[in-house]
């Protein structure tokens, strides 16, 4: 095989531009810090990372749902916390209200707690939550019950979707957070006010009212052990879905990221490369025969 | 045997060893000449003469110089030049397109989409919220911003080629019109001789042949007169008299074509750097445009079925959320054209593309362009409507056998893509109507295009929006690394093949060096003959 002077350079060349091409792609992918920078690099990894990236995307979105629902459900649940304070008060101010011995003046004075009472379960029931009824089913913009304590809102429920093909409600309308058998906690305490100021009222008609109230507590708990076991499976999808977001990152991670110490041994090796092609360049090509001709 | 044949011998020795030196000169002259073929003086012992029945040399004879040249290796140069040529386009093309669609960087339409139906399920964690809606608008607007700047990329890339397309185009009617006068050069040094003595004419015009390879394939021979023809697409480029020129024209859909001899020969270039220019133009336009078109016609036909269910705050329902689909027409007739084109369904759509051609003035045939299937046919009456798909087209005037009327929702979506809904009151997250059965609350709506977002849409063969976005992606990704490849397998193969060439063609300084120091020495001693020569003359003489 003859070489001639023009291989010889021509062969320096490209095996110098090779290099100088891995070089620049591989502190590409330093500086980057990520190992495909263009879909040609790697189509497979890069259709990954996608897939990936989707799914992370979908994750988080969902958490933030989560999160709206646990706020809604949360307030909810501290709402009907109160209700339940208040509805417990109004049984033993009945008890204490129904007995023969009380006073005229202290049956007033019950009466009068009980008015209180019955407004503050109202003013919980057409409690707002970012500006929205939340006990009015979806007719978010209606106070849940009027001021006769009829329900306005609906019993529609307001689900927000908390993974695929999974949704949560995150709302108890107040048609079944605020009534039992029909009748309002509002008017069930009105009604019993009603019997209280009744000065011709008897101790029985006070008492008639302890189911009632029985009923209301019950129908609270319920409520309240509903909004619980929500919030509860809020919870576990909350981790699940972490679980499945940390791993996906690692996924993620393994097919773009840059793998750091690789690269820059790979670097150092091309590097070495280029040196010893520039010292063996020197070397073979300033030389010919005629540096030795004298 | 006188002794002024010594002198002859002398004299013949100087001439040989000075052509000789003169070759090896020219050679080291263009060592870094590319395409320069190494010549090399050939000596030949002179007809010896009989003295006394004894042949005795008469020096050196005649001395030919050849040029070192291996036919079938420029063979081969040609036609891998051809393929590096078009690799070379192709990558190129392929690459800014790869740009356009490179995910890799969060270019692309993945996360204004996400970000889009996000905005959906923020809306219906919030179905009352102004901000919500507000934010929602704002993400479609950037949808529809992202797939314009993508689309407008993309058609500056495809304007690029074509201007390219007209420039190689100009280069090659150079480097023909050169062929064609070195034809007439070497025709004309190389008359009645039968080797081939015009060399660096020769060499000159392999050069040319060389460049022209890496511009268009061709089929090329020589005749008996050392002229080559050039085919081109089966045409004549260069025949034996004249060199043609290419042309190019700009067809109804604004590419640029290319005539030899007012024929269209644009399919029948496969390779060079306008075969690759137009092979990556044909990738481009199938694929990623199209693709990216129909992606959005789909986004626009599937939201708009699902939003104009539902219902606003302000209780309106039936809005479509982005401007509905259209029907764009082209016209491939002189004596037809199409008078109106509309869509009578959205829902029956199917997002491919029409041919409607007449097989004769008064019949036509519906083929969908993507798959070629007839769809219907019928009988042409000026004024009628043709109905198919979703589609009705009303076409006038006389039309011809052969014409063809292009029918297609996708041309201009994108240019035309916008938002139709400005009222936020008439976003539809709910199911119901607000204002009378249900409430502010009903978010029903709203799920479902979330829900949209998360399952196959048919018209996209099942795909996601995501899952087709991701398939485009992956196509450009497919293609523009199969062109990297055949590109660096072309290069790689060219210099293989050059490097071949130089062995036999190639100056080596080494070589020349010693044969510089041998003809110098041979020089020398002739020039020592002649002295020698003339000592013994004037011993003679002086007698």
């Amino acid at each position: 095989m003859r070489i001639t002077t023009f291989t010889l350079f021509n062969q320096l060349t490209r095996s110098l531009n090779d290099n100088l091409r891995s070089m620049s792609k591989l502190s590409n992918m330093l500086s980057s810090g990520k190992k495909i920078n263009n879909p040609s690099d790697d189509v497979s990894g890069m259709m990954k990372a996608m897939d990936y990236k989707v799914s992370i995307n979908e994750l988080e979105q969902f958490r933030r749902n989560i999160d709206e629902a646990d706020s809604s459900l949360g307030f909810a649940d501290t709402a009907m916390s109160s209700v339940t304070n208040a509805l417990t008060r109004a049984r033993e101010l009945t008890v204490q209200g129904s007995t023969d011995s009380v006073s005229a003046e202290n049956r007033a004075a019950i009466a009068k707690e009980i008015a209180n009472l019955r407004d503050e379960i109202m003013s919980l029931a057409n409690s707002k939550f970012k500006n929205k009824n939340i006990f009015s089913g979806v007719k978010t913009d209606t106070q849940a019950f009027d001021s006769s304590y009829n329900y306005q809102g609906d019993s529609g429920e307001v689900s927000v979707m908390i993974d695929h093909n999974a949704t949560m409600a995150l709302n108890i309308p107040g048609d079944d957070a605020f009534s039992s058998g029909g009748t309002s906690y509002m008017e069930t305490l009105d009604d019993l006010y009603d019997a209280l100021t009744n000065t011709s009222g008897t101790s029985a008609d006070i008492r008639a009212y302890l189911d009632d109230l029985d009923d209301a507590l019950e129908q609270t708990a319920n409520v309240r052990a509903d909004i619980g076991a929500r919030m509860n499976h809020l919870d576990n999808r909350r981790s699940n879905l972490e679980e499945r977001d940390v791993t996906l990152k690692t996924f993620l991670s393994e097919a773009e990221d840059t793998d750091i110490a690789s690269t820059i041994s790979e670097i150092s090796k091309t590097e070495l490369a280029l040196e010893s092609l520039r010292q063996s360049g020197a070397a073979t090509l300033s030389k010919s025969l005629f540096d030795f001709l004298r | 045997m006188s002794l002024s044949g010594l002198f002859d011998i002398g004299k013949s020795a100087i001439f040989a060893s000075q052509t000789a030196l003169n070759v090896i000169s020219n050679n080291i002259a263009n060592v870094n000449t590319p395409g320069y073929s190494r010549h090399e003086a050939i000596l030949e012992i002179a007809n010896p003469v009989q003295i006394n029945g004894n042949y005795v040399g008469r020096g050196i004879g005649n001395v030919d110089v050849r040029r070192h040249y291996d036919s079938f290796i420029h063979l081969q140069i040609i036609g891998q030049n051809q393929s590096y040529g078009k690799s070379f386009s192709l990558e190129r093309g392929l690459s800014h397109i790869e740009q356009i669609f490179n995910e890799a960087r969060g270019l692309g339409l993945a996360t204004p989409l996400k970000d889009y139906f996000n905005a959906w399920q923020d809306l219906a964690n919030n179905p009352e919220g102004t901000p919500q809606r507000t934010a929602l608008l704002q993400t479609a607007q950037s949808v529809v911003q992202t797939a314009q700047q993508m689309e407008g990329d993309i058609l500056d890339t495809v304007k690029e080629i074509n201007n390219d397309i007209g420039n190689v185009v100009s280069d090659i009617n150079t480097i023909t019109s050169k062929i064609s006068s070195l034809n007439e050069k070497i025709a004309q040094l190389e008359a009645g001789l039968s080797s081939e003595k015009a060399s660096y004419f020769r060499d000159e015009r392999d050069r040319q042949l060389n460049s022209l390879a890496e511009l268009t394939d061709y089929s090329w021979y020589e005749d008996s007169s050392g002229r080559v023809s050039v085919l081109v697409a089966g045409r004549a480029l260069i025949n034996d008299q004249e060199a043609y020129e290419l042309s190019t024209v700009v067809d109804n859909d604004g590419n640029r074509n290319v005539y030899l001899k007012g024929a269209d020969i644009t399919s029948g270039i496969s390779k060079g750097q306008l075969g690759g220019l137009i092979a990556a133009r044909t990738d481009i336009e199938d694929n990623s445009l199209h693709d990216l078109r129909k992606l959005v016609a789909s986004i626009t036909k599937e939201i708009n079925a699902v939003h104009e269910d539902g219902y606003g705050l302000d209780g309106s329902t039936g809005n479509d959320f982005f401007e509905a689909l259209q029907i764009y027409t082209r016209d491939y007739s002189s004596g037809g054209y199409v008078s109106s084109a509309t869509v009578t369904s959205q829902a029956a759509l199917t997002l491919d593309e029409y041919n409607i051609t007449f097989t004769g003035a008064s019949s036509y045939e519906v083929y969908n362009r993507q798959t070629d299937a007839l769809v219907t046919s019928g009988t042409y009456t000026a004024g009628g409507t043709i109905s198919f798909e979703g589609i009705a087209v009303v076409i006038n005037g006389t039309p011809a056998a052969d014409d063809h009327f292009l029918i297609s929702p996708l041309s201009n979506v994108i240019s035309d893509f916008s938002v139709a809904i400005t009222d936020t009151q008439k976003i539809a997250a709910a199911a119901s109507d607000p204002t009378t059965t249900s409430g502010p609350g009903d978010n029903g709506n709203a799920l479902d295009i979330v829900e949209l977002s998360q399952s196959g849409v048919s018209d996209l063969s099942d795909s996601t929006f995501d899952g087709y976005y991701q398939g485009i992606v992956s196509d450009i990704g497919i293609m523009s690394k199969a062109a990297q490849n055949s590109l660096t397998y072309d290069d790689n193969m060219r210099f293989e093949l050059e490097k071949k060439r130089d062995e036999v063609s190639g100056v080596s300084m080494d070589e020349e060096a010693a044969n510089l120091i041998k003809f110098q020495r041979m020089y020398q001693a002739a020039a020592k003959i002649i002295t020698t020569a003339d000592e013994l003359m004037e011993m003679i003489i002086n007698l």
